[in-house]
């Protein structure tokens, strides 16, 4: 992997190269190893290295970029080339941004050292791991582990040296028997903080319910969803929507909106890249320090999330959620945790549980709707005890009025998520829309 | 170039591979999008690495390194061998290949014009004049145009004989206007949605679209959407417009034939597939009207290369013929497990991932009609255009699409604009209701550029063609 010195040469190869009023670069290195298996068997296992250099060139107030994934000297300076050939032919002037010279950034826990050196074998054996347990149940397995550990760096010819490192560890499983099935997942910065035999448990518990026969109609039901399910839904609705600039354009559903109530009282969204349990990098892709930024109070959404330029228009200071381009294509988020509450989803005579939904897609952006379907069955919850297993509906729902009805907000907010953009903890939803029988 | 690639092969095979491939793949890219008047992204880039597959002890193993030097692919086999042995100590099945062909080839897309050639100047200025023509239009708020080219050299050796060079080169552009209001965001493309259109092609590819003469019609069409009533709900008859069943096909057919989604390798993440083995030759998918079938040999589609990351020859394959299910998308390991030759279908995303069955092109064969006697020959339905939404269930029955725009239909005449229109059903149900289907004169061929599979995620581009076809009594305004 490259450490701090290796990107403190490639800055000073390329920046001293360029012909450029500022030069930047952003560096990243992956290093990833994957064992996934079905039918209780491993199908695939692989070990990649990818880098990616992006060195981007001002001039005059214009911007080009190229990308490269050769590290030689030669080829730094052929790409850097490359960007200020392509900058002469641009033609947009944006607003002046002054240096952005040194920062100090926030240093928080990101890297384990032990998962660069996990091993196939290894990985086989956390595989077997959750294959034994289908094996004695007279079940299959299938999921897979993965762990990747990375160099992130963003740099700039005025002093910026961002150098971030980070690992990952993820572990999925879905047991089948009898047509049905049950998944879970975990996923950590820490291998530690994984228990494997936590995400087998959580699968076999659901498998071995009975599977029942009732048949669900479409209509509105009493939810609880476990936080990967929620992530699902913040996923898909939110990573784009609390964006200065796609404020301003109007794309948000939350455009118009700022300090009126958007969600129920239950509701608390920050943008905290230094969640403890799965920490993003602490700087966005100016280089600026990222901010924890509290979206949603309460229900109250009360901040958009900045760079420098939306900054400067608004009179106000970056949050650090720059995505490069010079504010023209937006502000993203990077990671979203609901805040958890001192409820319990589950205390309730009867309602759905909810473990994921596939497929999900924002049919509506301005009014965050979506739809999707559930996935590995529905689970009937009786006296907030697991009674049995229903099949799949497809929900239609807009995701900020089902968070006006949130009945009960859990204790714990974990990763979870598709995309690693969320954390959540379990929620009651009351009315949830659900418009098809699969 | 061979000589890294016999490397690497040597190595693996003299730890013990039964079977190895390599692949050193090399780039380059450029991205130009223009939003509102500004030119918002220029961008070049270049990419080059190797990735070797190999069997061990009936088990795969793959890695890959950016790093294209002799230590380096002798590392790397080295690590791949590793990491076939550590699958084998867990596997249910013994993996073995047909017999190779020893392909030894050469092949270059065709391309007309090169577009790295076609100078910077004036595909910007392309995009900007029609950004210009669409903001232009009262009611437009956000314009964006955008213009992606990107060129693949790959070199494929395996260890029994196969020896392919081919150099593929990609085209795609589009542009895109949106009205906003408060309460409101309506959006229309041209060619269509989602980047626009994409090929195996050069520039010449961008000057077919035309797209100064489109800007001003759709713009108004984004603002006319704002005043449109909203789609009817309940069940009509529904005409599809080619680029709509472009990705009607990829969803609900083009996945679902994927032999390695049927055998459970994308269970826990991409899902499943209803199209299993029993089905094969007995399975009615769809009317008689429905042909549906693979082939990566068609000049110009974005699925379209002469061989796969196996070093197999692309070939056509009937996935459906006349409604009824008859083959799958294979690999060399899968195609005995259905008794169908490997057709081809195997690819990997750049030279860091490990191959999968992924689409080609799968397109709709056309039929005899028009779109204006389908048109005429509907009492009440409506015209669909242009995909805005899509999802589907996990095994690919039950889904839901929404499109751009739409136009009902009453007594054989195209009538109002709706907006927001969705639709959904069930994948075989849908298809079999399919009772028309346009002629050869209206069949497009589309290129779809962000397919996802697998795990790593890995992106593959695709193409559909289809000409517009009806579909009777189908579940509409489903939101």
């Amino acid at each position: 992997m490259m450490d701090k010195s290796l990107v403190e040469r490639i800055t000073t190869v390329v920046t001293g190269h360029a012909v450029a009023d500022q030069t930047m670069l952003m560096i990243t290195d992956e290093k990833q190893g994957l064992t996934r298996f079905t039918d209780n068997s491993i199908h695939q296992n692989v070990v990649t290295r990818s880098v990616e250099i992006m060195i981007s060139v001002v001039r005059n107030n214009r911007i080009a970029s190229v990308l490269t994934n050769r590290t030689e000297p030669e080829q730094l300076r052929r790409a850097v080339d490359d960007a200020v050939r392509m900058v002469a032919h641009q033609q947009t002037s944006f607003p002046e941004l002054p240096p952005l010279g040194p920062q100090e950034y926030r240093r928080m826990a990101a890297v384990d050292p032990v998962i660069p050196a996990v091993t196939p074998e290894e990985r086989g054996e956390m595989v077997q791991c959750l294959v034994a347990p289908a094996k004695a149940e007279g079940a299959t397995a299938a999921g897979a582990v993965a762990h990747s550990s990375y160099s992130f760096a963003v740099t700039d010819s005025s002093g910026v040296m961002a150098f971030h490192e980070g690992s990952d560890f993820q572990v999925s499983v879905t047991y089948m028997k009898n047509g049905g099935s049950a998944w879970a997942q975990d996923k950590a910065w820490r291998a530690a903080d994984l228990d494997i035999q936590a995400v087998s448990n959580r699968a076999m518990t659901k498998l071995r319910l009975p599977l029942l026969k009732d048949r669900l109609v479409p209509g509105r039901y009493r939810v609880i969803l476990e936080p990967h399910a929620v992530a699902n839904l913040m996923e898909t609705t939110m990573w784009n929507a609390f964006g200065a600039l796609q404020y301003e354009e109007g794309r948000s559903f939350l455009s118009g909106k700022l300090n009126t109530l958007v969600t129920g009282e239950s509701v608390t969204i920050r943008d905290n890249a230094f969640f403890p349990r799965y920490p993003q990098i602490p700087f966005d892709l100016e280089g600026y320090p990222r901010q924890e930024v509290t979206l949603i109070e309460r229900g109250r959404f009360i901040n958009t999330l900045h760079d420098r330029l939306t900054a400067a228009r608004h009179g106000t200071v970056s949050t650090g959620h720059s995505i490069g381009s010079r504010a023209t294509l937006g502000q993203s988020a990077s990671r979203l945790v609901l805040a958890p509450g001192d409820g319990d989803p589950m205390a309730v005579d009867r309602a759905l549980l909810i473990s994921r939904f596939h497929y999900n897609r924002e049919v509506d952006p301005k009014h965050s709707r979506a739809t999707g379907v559930t996935r590995n069955g529905i689970i009937l919850v009786e006296d907030g005890k697991m009674k049995g297993v229903l099949h799949d509906l497809r929900y239609n729902e807009s995701v900020m009025a089902a968070f006006q009805r949130i009945e009960a907000v859990g204790t714990e907010t974990l990763p979870a998520g598709e995309y690693g953009l969320a954390a959540a903890p379990a929620l009651r939803i009351a009315d949830f829309t659900f418009t098809e029988t699969l | 170039m061979y000589e890294l690639a016999n490397r690497g092969l040597d190595v693996v095979t003299g730890l013990g591979a039964v079977y190895g491939d390599i692949r050193i793949i090399e780039s380059k890219s450029e991205i130009i999008y223009v939003k509102n008047g500004q030119v918002a992204v220029l961008h070049g880039g270049t990419s080059y690495g190797f990735g070797i597959r190999v069997i061990v002890d009936g088990s795969w193993g793959f890695a890959a390194s950016p790093v294209v030097e002799p230590e380096e692919v002798t590392r790397v086999a080295e690590e791949a061998v590793r990491v076939a042995r550590a699958s084998a100590r867990l596997r249910n099945r013994f993996v073995t290949l047909p017999p190779g062909r020893r392909e030894s080839a050469v092949w270059c897309s065709p391309v007309e014009e090169n577009p790295f050639a076609v100078s910077m100047d004036e595909k910007i200025g392309l995009l900007l004049q029609c950004d210009k023509l669409m903001a232009a239009v009262k009611g437009v708020t956000l314009t964006s145009a955008h213009l992606h080219i990107e060129t693949e050299k790959k070199v494929y050796a395996d260890s029994e004989g196969a020896r392919i060079q081919q150099e593929i080169t990609h085209t795609g552009t589009g542009i895109e206007a949106t009205a906003v209001t408060a309460d409101e965001m309506q959006r229309r493309s041209y060619p269509t949605s989602f980047g626009g259109q994409y090929g195996s092609a050069g520039y010449e590819l961008v000057r077919a679209m035309a797209l100064p003469e489109h800007a001003p019609r759709i713009a108004g069409e984004a603002v006319a959407l704002l005043a449109a009533r909203p789609c009817p709900s309940g069940v009509k008859d529904i005409i599809l417009s080619s680029d709509q069943l472009a990705l009607q096909i990829h969803e609900s057919c083009g996945h679902p034939a994927e032999l390695d989604r049927v055998m459970g390798s994308e269970i826990s993440d991409y899902g499943t597939s209803f199209l299993t083995p029993e089905k094969l030759n007995t399975f009615r998918y769809g009317s008689e009207l429905v042909t549906l079938y693979a082939d990566p040999r068609i000049p110009g589609g974005l699925g379209s290369y002469a061989y796969d990351d196996e070093g197999v020859p692309a070939r056509r394959t009937d996935l459906v013929r006349n409604g009824l299910f008859c083959g799958y998308l294979v690999s060399r390991e899968t195609a005995p497990l259905v008794n169908q030759e490997p057709n081809g279908s195997m690819r990997a995303d750049g030279w860091n991932n490990m191959p999968l069955i992924r689409i080609t092109n799968i397109n709709l064969e056309p039929g005899d009609a028009s779109l204006d006697q389908l048109i005429s020959e509907t009492e009440d339905g409506l015209y669909m255009l242009t995909n805005k939404s899509w999802s589907i269930d996990e095994q690919r029955l039950n889904f839901q699409f929404g499109t751009e725009i739409a136009y009902e239909i009453k007594g054989g005449k195209l009538g109002d604009m709706v907006k927001n229109p969705t639709y959904g059903g069930s994948t075989p149900s849908f298809w079999n209701s399919c009772d028309g289907i346009a002629g050869p004169d209206e069949w497009l061929l589309w290129g779809v550029p962000n397919c996802g599979k697998g795990e790593p995620d890995q992106g593959a581009r695709v193409g559909h063609g289809a000409a517009p076809a009806r579909f009777r009594n189908v579940k509409v305004g489903v939101v």
